[in-house]
């Protein structure tokens, strides 16, 4: 589900953003995975999420995919992390 | 995860495309190895001789009293402690919430446990807190391997009110290492009791020497189910929390189970005769393991101190994979492996192990060498793995970019 910035996100600079609430890990990461691959090199992409393995598995995904992680916002029923992209392609391609 | 899926496990069935059980490959031990042969053999023996209640005065009691005193002794030399410091307990599990709860309560008492202690460790540690008002358990930090950061450790312990600390003698999760002498040294000085759980490498390391209390289960080290191991040095600031009862130097209540308890001696000891020998073939065979998975599977994260770590343990966390899927597409292809995922069978939150050390929480596999395990169990393992990992991602539209 991804839905270019439109004011969705409170956070300025947001290029793409994926709403993965309701969705269990690996489902977000894999939502991360397919969107950052498709992005140009320094997109920055915010994630909502309420599954509890978010908080460690985005920033684990950003060290094994050499993106950045940028930080994350608690929201009272989820949590928007948000990711810059280190590149266009998966680091194992 | 469909209920479709989920149904073969929650109901505990056998599904029809099982591997035959000779072919399978158990690699979780660390969940429980397979009962050593010497421990069947006393089992057998001793549920003929020793089944009387030892406390008794008859002859039948006597008996029992001294297969116990025996097995006690053995279990003693090998912790290096005197017999009547060894006190035995129905799982380690119950040893450690014994152990975490004769802790001496002071006012604001705190108790200070390192973050990926088994969680029989932090459940009892939150149960102390709750239990004495103004109480604190307090989480010690790791760093990426699973290591407890020491300065914060030994900042911790010296701390005002603290009543006792545990530190695991090596993680069960990823295998590494703890540094128990050092946190006993740290813990000394400032006259706190260390609680050194060492379930996942007694059998396997030599036993930690430095320690004021320590647990461990026999069904990790081939004896079986239903003995724990509580021993408290003489001295130590510690006292039994249960009513008074004459067992087990009053540390634990109730009839001993005998017959299991001298199994789980036989099945240490002859596991530690063979244990420098086994430890660095069952090393280099996870040596194998780690070296081989990123090669085989892209986009894998290989977790735990890759040197410093219990010879039998390897974890690993793939990306873009369902851990429970992974593990029961394994298990139909016939290898045994656990997961610390979210979403498998126990739990719906991931393993507060790999979430402290900031690793990838889904897709985790722990695998864990049986003292048995040959090469070609991990040849098997390795030629199943990069497919059922294939497979789970496929399933879950993770390749399809």
């Amino acid at each position: 589900m991804v839905t270019p910035e439109s004011g969705a996100s409170e956070t300025s600079g947001v290029d793409i953003e994926l709403d993965e609430r309701g969705k269990l890990c690996p489902l977000p990461i894999i939502a991360l995975g397919k969107a950052a691959a498709s992005a140009p090199g320094g997109t920055v992409i915010g994630v909502l999420s309420n599954d509890a393995a978010a908080r460690y598995d985005v920033p684990a995904w950003c060290s094994m995919c050499a993106a950045t992680f940028l930080g994350s916002t608690d929201h009272e029923d989820y949590v928007e992390y948000r990711i810059r992209t280190a590149g266009g392609n998966r680091t194992d391609d | 995860m469909s209920e479709a899926e989920r149904s073969p496990t929650s109901e505990g069935s056998l599904r029809p495309d099982a591997t035959p059980p000779a072919a399978r490959v158990f690699l979780d031990s660390a969940s429980g190895q397979p009962l050593h042969p010497a421990a069947l053999a006393a089992l057998t023996t001793a549920y003929a001789d020793g089944w009387a209640d030892p406390r008794g005065l008859p002859y039948q009691n006597r008996r029992a009293a001294i297969l116990l005193d025996a097995a006690r002794e053995s279990i003693a030399v090998i912790l290096g402690v005197r017999a009547d410091e060894v006190s035995f307990v129905s799982s380690g599990t119950a040893a450690v919430h014994l152990g975490v709860a004769g802790f001496v309560p002071r006012p604001q008492s705190t108790v200070v446990t390192s973050a990926v202690e088994h969680s029989s460790v932090l459940a009892a540690s939150r149960l102390y807190a709750a239990n004495h008002p103004g109480s604190t358990a307090t989480l010690v930090p790791v760093d990426s391997v699973g290591r407890v950061a020491r300065d914060e450790f030994d900042l911790a312990v010296s701390g005002q009110g603290v009543v006792g600390a545990c530190l695991q003698s090596a993680n069960h999760e990823v295998g590494t290492v703890q540094p128990t002498d050092a946190a006993a040294e740290s813990c000394a000085q400032a006259g706190v009791p260390l609680l050194v759980d060492a379930s996942a490498s007694i059998g396997s390391l030599e036993p930690p020497r430095q320690w004021s209390i320590l647990t461990a289960s026999a069904h990790k080290w081939g004896g079986p189910a239903g003995v724990g191991v509580l021993a408290v040095r003489r001295g130590s600031k510690w006292r039994a929390s249960t009513p008074d009862d004459e067992r087990e130097s009053g540390r634990v209540p109730g009839f001993p189970n005998v017959p299991a308890i001298v199994a789980a001696a036989s099945s240490l000891e002859a596991v530690v005769q063979e244990m420098v020998a086994r430890s660095a073939r069952l090393s280099a065979l996870v040596d194998v393991i780690r070296r081989r998975v990123p090669e085989l599977v892209p986009d894998v994260q290989i977790l735990g101190d890759p040197v410093d770590r219990v010879p039998h343990i390897v974890t690993f966390s793939c990306l873009y994979v369902d851990g429970e899927a992974l593990l029961l597409e394994l298990d139909r292809l016939g290898v045994a492996v656990s997961s610390g995922s979210a979403c498998t069978a126990s739990a719906q939150t991931p393993s507060h192990v790999l979430a402290a050390m900031g690793a990838l929480t889904h897709g985790n596999v722990r695998v864990s060498l049986p003292f048995t395990c040959k090469q070609v169990d991990i040849d098997r393992f390795l030629a199943v793995l990069p497919g059922a990992v294939a497979t789970v991602r496929d399933h879950l539209g993770a390749r399809a970019w």
